[in-house]
């Protein structure tokens, strides 16, 4: 225990220091002075007093470890199956960081499930296990993202905390899509400096657009020198919402006939239409 | 921005401005006529000009410039994921028109019509 080892230092140097503080107090008498002068010693002591002090703190830390221990071994031994199966596994990750060879990883896992697990058949599922998560992801490997947009798939694309993040930018009102447009030309520009994902100017929002970006500092980057933008105010859309930024209400309106429509532009703006 | 080559961005934010029915690419109209669409070569717009009529449109809602495609989140949730970077719009509301979605099932091209909500 490398704790005790420092610790009987400690004393060590403590009884050292302790025996010099003796020495200094006989020539204290007549060398007063030199006491003063040598105040660091003092220091020194005081410093020892403070790491015993530590030291015995830590020693009531290792006794309530020890007492947490001590339940986390009742806790194992109540334990399912599953969880030990578990905690087996967390300790072959553990061997594999430190860099053990195959081989001897499956010994050491034969030989700490003969300890754990009596029973010869958890193997086989842990191997089924495996086999279907190794065929899960396959799967999931070939997901086409581009055909056949089905709702549950379209679920599979919320963002996650992974993802890029929205950013929300004010921008000068109608210049929306033009903004837009001009940091795509600045990325093309740029190459990969600008590291900016991409950037959405939504019809029915004005005076905002939306930057896709991992960090803020990438959106107040990409928009420095840019007309029509100001980036001091950069709002984080929350991930829940993105989807909800990017949905689109859809233009094709059911009309009915015989209803009332406004002319919206054109030379007829403003007048009342009947829909025939 | 990935190592593929942009689409042409859009020289100006009129009327004149469409977007391609089958990947959503946004571009000028005489864009589309003088080099096509980026993603879409098989409609070969800049040989046939009344392609780009049939091929694109001028109602569409939102814009969204991709300069990563293929780390954007959008792009992902958009699919358009695969295509150039560039300028697409979120949604188009027509439908490829029918000859043209034969075109594309002879090509073994992916269509996906626009979903009603």
């Amino acid at each position: 225990m490398p704790r005790r080892r420092y610790y009987g230092d400690d004393d060590n140097e403590e009884e050292e220091e302790n025996m010099y503080d003796e020495e200094e107090e006989e020539d204290e008498l007549d060398r007063g002075r030199k006491r003063r002068g040598s105040n660091f010693i003092d220091d020194d002591v005081a410093e020892e007093d403070d790491d015993d002090y530590g030291g015995r703190s830590g020693d009531r830390r290792n006794h309530r470890r020890r007492t947490g221990s001590e339940f986390f071994d009742l806790e194992a031994v109540v334990d399912s199956d599953e969880d030990e199966e578990d905690e087996d596994d967390d300790q072959d990750d553990f061997i594999v960081d430190v860099g053990a060879e195959i081989p001897d990883e499956d010994g050491v896992r034969r030989e700490y499930r003969r300890r754990l697990l009596p029973q010869e058949d958890q193997e086989e599922d842990l191997e089924e296990l495996t086999r279907s998560i190794q065929q899960r992801y396959a799967r999931s490997a070939h997901v086409d993202y581009d055909e056949d947009a089905t709702d549950v798939e379209q679920q599979s694309l919320l963002p996650s905390v992974r993802d890029p993040k929205l950013w929300m930018v004010k921008c000068a009102i109608g210049h929306e899509r033009k903004v837009a447009a001009c940091l795509m030309q600045k990325a093309i520009d740029n190459g990969p400096e600008l590291q900016i994902r991409s950037v959405v100017a939504i019809d029915h929002l004005q005076n905002y657009i939306y930057i896709e970006a991992d960090k803020e500092a990438h959106v107040r980057e990409a928009c420095k020198g840019m007309r029509n933008i100001n980036a001091t105010n950069v709002k984080q859309v929350p991930i829940k919402e993105m989807a909800d930024v990017l949905k689109v209400e859809s233009k094709a309106v059911d009309l009915a006939r015989d209803s009332w429509v406004r002319v919206k532009t054109g030379t007829y703006k403003g007048d009342l239409a009947l829909v025939v | 921005m990935g190592s593929q080559t942009a689409a042409q961005i859009p020289t100006s934010f009129g009327h004149e401005l469409r977007a391609c029915l089958r990947c959503r690419l946004v571009k000028t109209y005489d864009q589309f006529r003088e080099s096509g669409c980026e993603n879409c070569p098989f409609f070969k717009m800049d040989e046939d000009h009344e392609r780009v009529v049939d091929c694109t449109t001028p109602n569409f809602t939102g814009l969204i410039s991709v300069m990563d495609p293929t780390r954007s989140w959008a792009a992902r949730w958009l699919r358009i994921a695969r295509y150039v970077p560039g300028c697409y719009t979120l949604a188009v509301s027509e439908a490829l028109p029918e000859d043209l979605q034969n075109l594309c099932e002879d090509e073994h091209i992916p269509y996906a019509p626009p979903k009603r909500i």
